[in-house]
């Protein structure tokens, strides 16, 4: 049976659900890399891509500008030949171009008041002009930074300036981390003022960070029995249409055997992408069977989500080769997966549960003492981390080991072994003293090996994490309030305006729709000459 | 630079003394960041976003129809003619915009519509077996290290970003081009028709004054009314009745 494995706490915590005899509890949190959402778009389908780069380049500017070119160039259409309008057309003509004339002068007020304004909120956050539960002075924004560096650096070049930012506000954030970790506390800057605590802001933003952990690792505990139902569910599907899954898997077994695995070309995905479609589309229509649909749209997921043929076809195979051993497995007899499942998830729940006991119990710590977050920190790192690695462990404890040992091969391939490590999901133990034990022994060899990983993720950094997104979430509250008092304040102005400039375009460029059919001084002398004509009584 | 400071100072006071009220910094900002930073298993996130949108929506649109209705029926410099249909225009456009935008909220911009939406037509690409391919992918090709849970995070990142964007652009294709553009001025001109209608409900004929009151038919030629009367006069002086 495949070893699943649970979360911990919701993003940061993992165990990896092996328990052995020999575990021995160590301290230190699980290292693991921090992976950009960067990271994993170039492997996503181009429509997602796509809709990334409308993201970036769709700012307030571009909403406005796309808002008013409907306003005007759609909106008149529809007035000016309205089928179900009984109203002439002139007088239709007329009405429809006051909607050119309004997006006109939207895009004025709003590109010329509103969007200025939102700025300077923006520019105010990053300058500390704001209070505190709004203030980004210590983490400023990269592109504040980066425009910071361009008035400083007038001739650096945007491509030299990108990094210096990404840097500068990685440096920010390792200074406001420090300050977590060794004095509990979150400074910031207001202008003009000293360097001060964030105060009651800080306890509320580590009460919440514990608070999220806790709320984790009680939706993992409830999800425990919801993933064991359904692996139950799927086993008894096995067990009762064995010689019809196992006849569907052979036929997709040989339709992936007949690629030639060392050269994988996308015709060959596309063809196993149509086989599996015509396969789920036919066994579809039998209810009875609609669990093996669903093991084959996981198959075929698999084949449609990549643009790499060959990994796509790794992964075809490897979960192919899955299915066949699950159905081999639970077609003989589901009452001892039952029994498995069920042990399974009472060691799973026992651990959750005593996880979140634990939690809770420094949670109320926090309330009672107001733990610092170094010792949080301690006390996680006490239940959570298992230690089962006895290169590691030589390592870190071998005090004969240090930047002067010679690499001799056995220590090469050994070191190897230790930056594998860092690649896959394994637990490793006291992540600090790893680092410092590991950097002094590393040799040119390994200092491609990127050890930043070690350092990711602590209590501090969720801690971090959960302040600046609460001021950002704050400023765009914030500017999302000001921005209607805002329109508001310049809706009569900008009524105001309408109502002086609409008439005025329709007398200077269509006077035979606004009844001016002649030139002023001509319509002066008719009106003169009208008013001489009238009988008077 | 010193006037642009000026102008600063003088935005951000006000900005500032709002920003400190007890109904926006802990209300409204608090159920912002509920929404905004909940882990993707949280329900129940409440609604303070959608609530200041749709306030946003009544109190602009509301405001600005009312203010565009009044102003456009006392604007002289608008023909007689066409001034009521202008501010008709105004009333039908400003309420179906209100209704419509309200219903927008409701519907297809509203979060949890909007997740089933994006579930519905990119599901696959996001599903659990979905990431576990990616991840995969992600490990054959990159050097940088790799966990489960690192990943998922990155991945959870991900599905935020394509549903803000997803949001955008159903919201600027559904709402603000189909929508506000062409089925609100449909429906409105015609509505338009009808409240110009009712607007002029209590019109009264103009008033002409009897001497200088236009007898001349237009309808009829002078020569047959002459001679309709001529018919008229004999028939009555020797009483003959048909």
């Amino acid at each position: 049976m495949k070893t699943e494995k649970i979360q911990i706490f919701s993003k940061n915590l993992a165990v990896q659900n092996k328990p052995t005899a020999n575990n021995t509890a160590f301290t230190g949190t699980i290292p693991y890399h921090r992976v950009n959402k960067d990271d994993i778009y170039p492997f996503l389908p181009a429509s997602f891509r796509v809709m990334k780069k409308i993201k970036n380049n769709m700012g307030e500017a571009q909403n406005i500008i796309i808002n008013a070119v409907g306003t005007a160039l759609v909106a008149p259409i529809f007035i000016k030949w309205n089928p179900f309008s009984k109203t002439d057309e002139e007088t239709r003509t007329y009405t429809a171009w006051r909607q050119p004339v309004s997006a006109v002068l939207a895009i004025i007020t709003q590109v010329g008041i509103t969007i200025p304004f939102n700025k300077i909120i923006d520019n105010a956050a990053n300058t500390g002009d704001m209070g505190v539960n709004y203030n980004r002075n210590s983490f400023q924004d990269k592109k504040y930074l980066a425009k910071q560096l361009k008035k400083n650096h007038p001739k650096l070049s945007d491509s030299k300036i990108k990094p210096m930012a990404e840097n500068l506000y990685k440096k920010q954030e390792q200074i406001i981390l420090d300050d977590i970790e060794a004095r509990n506390k979150i400074e910031y800057n207001m202008r003009g003022k000293n360097k001060e605590s964030i105060g009651t802001l800080y306890h509320e933003v580590v009460n919440e960070t514990m608070d999220d952990l806790i709320r984790g690792t009680k939706h993992n505990l409830e999800m425990l029995d919801y993933k064991s139902e359904k692996r139950l569910e799927r086993a008894q599907f096995y067990r009762k249409n064995e010689d019809f899954c196992k006849g569907i898997i052979a036929e997709i077994d040989t339709k992936v055997n007949n690629i030639n695995a060392s050269d994988v070309k996308e015709d060959d995905i596309k063809g196993l992408t149509k086989f599996l479609k015509q396969k789920i589309d036919s066994i579809k229509r039998d209810k009875t069977k609609k669990e093996m649909a669903k093991v084959l749209d996981e198959i075929y997921v698999r084949c449609i989500v990549l643009n790499d043929p060959k990994v796509a076809y790794k992964e075809v195979c490897d979960k192919v080769s899955r299915v066949k051993e699950y159905i081999s497995i639970d077609a003989k007899d589901d009452t001892n997966l039952a029994k498995l499942l069920q042990e399974k998830t009472a060691n799973e729940y026992e651990e959750l549960s005593t996880n979140l006991k634990k939690l809770r119990e420094i949670q109320d710590d926090m309330k009672k003492s107001g733990l610092p977050v170094s010792k949080i920190q301690e006390r996680i790192d006490d239940f959570v981390t298992k230690f089962n690695n006895e290169a590691i462990h030589k390592y870190f404890t071998n005090p004969e080991i240090n930047i002067k040992t010679p690499l001799t091969e056995e220590l090469t391939t050994e070191l190897k072994e230790i930056a594998e490590k860092f690649n896959t999901d394994e637990i490793i133990p006291d992540r600090k003293k790893l680092l410092t034990r590991l950097q002094e022994i590393v040799s040119d060899e390994f200092k491609k090996v990127d050890f930043s990983a070690l350092d990711d993720y602590s209590f501090a950094e969720k801690v971090l994490k959960k302040y600046t997104g609460k001021i950002e979430s704050n400023i765009k509250c914030l500017k999302q309030v000001t921005g209607l008092v805002v329109s508001l304040a310049i809706l009569p102005f900008t009524c105001i305006l309408l109502n002086w400039t609409y008439p005025k375009f329709m007398d200077i460029f269509f006077p035979h729709l606004s009844n001016q059919k002649h030139s002023k001084e001509t319509k002066k002398f008719v009106d003169k000459t009208a008013e001489n004509c009238e009988v008077k009584s | 630079m010193s006037r642009i400071n000026a102008i600063t100072d003088a935005v951000i006071k006000p900005v500032k003394w709002v920003s400190e009220r007890p109904f926006v910094k802990n209300k409204l900002c608090g159920g912002f960041q509920k929404q905004n930073m909940a882990a993707p298993y949280e329900k129940n996130l409440g609604n303070t976003v959608m609530k200041v949108g749709l306030a946003s929506i009544v109190l602009k649109d509301g405001l600005g129809c009312v203010m565009y209705v009044k102003q456009s029926l006392n604007n002289k410099e608008i023909p007689e003619d066409k001034r009521k249909f202008v501010a008709a225009l105004d009333l039908t456009n400003g309420a179906l915009m209100i209704i419509f935008q309200i219903l927008t909220a409701l519907t297809i911009s509203n979060a949890v519509v909007q997740k089933r939406m994006l579930n519905k037509l990119f599901g696959k690409y996001l599903s659990r077996d979905a990431a576990k391919t990616y991840k995969a992918a992600i490990k054959e090709t990159t050097t940088k290290k790799l966990t489960g849970e690192a990943f998922h995070e990155g991945f959870d990142d991900v599905r935020r970003d394509l549903l803000g964007v997803f949001d955008s652009v159903v919201t600027l294709v559904a709402s603000t081009i189909i929508g506000k553009r062409v089925l609100v001025p449909l429906v409105a001109t015609p509505l338009a028709d009808k409240v110009k209608d009712w607007m002029n409900r209590n019109d009264k004929p103009a008033e002409v004054d009897a001497k200088t009151k236009n007898t001349y038919d237009t309808e009829t030629p002078s020569a047959i009314v002459k001679s309709q009367n001529l018919v008229e006069k004999y028939k009555a002086e020797n009483n003959i009745t048909v």
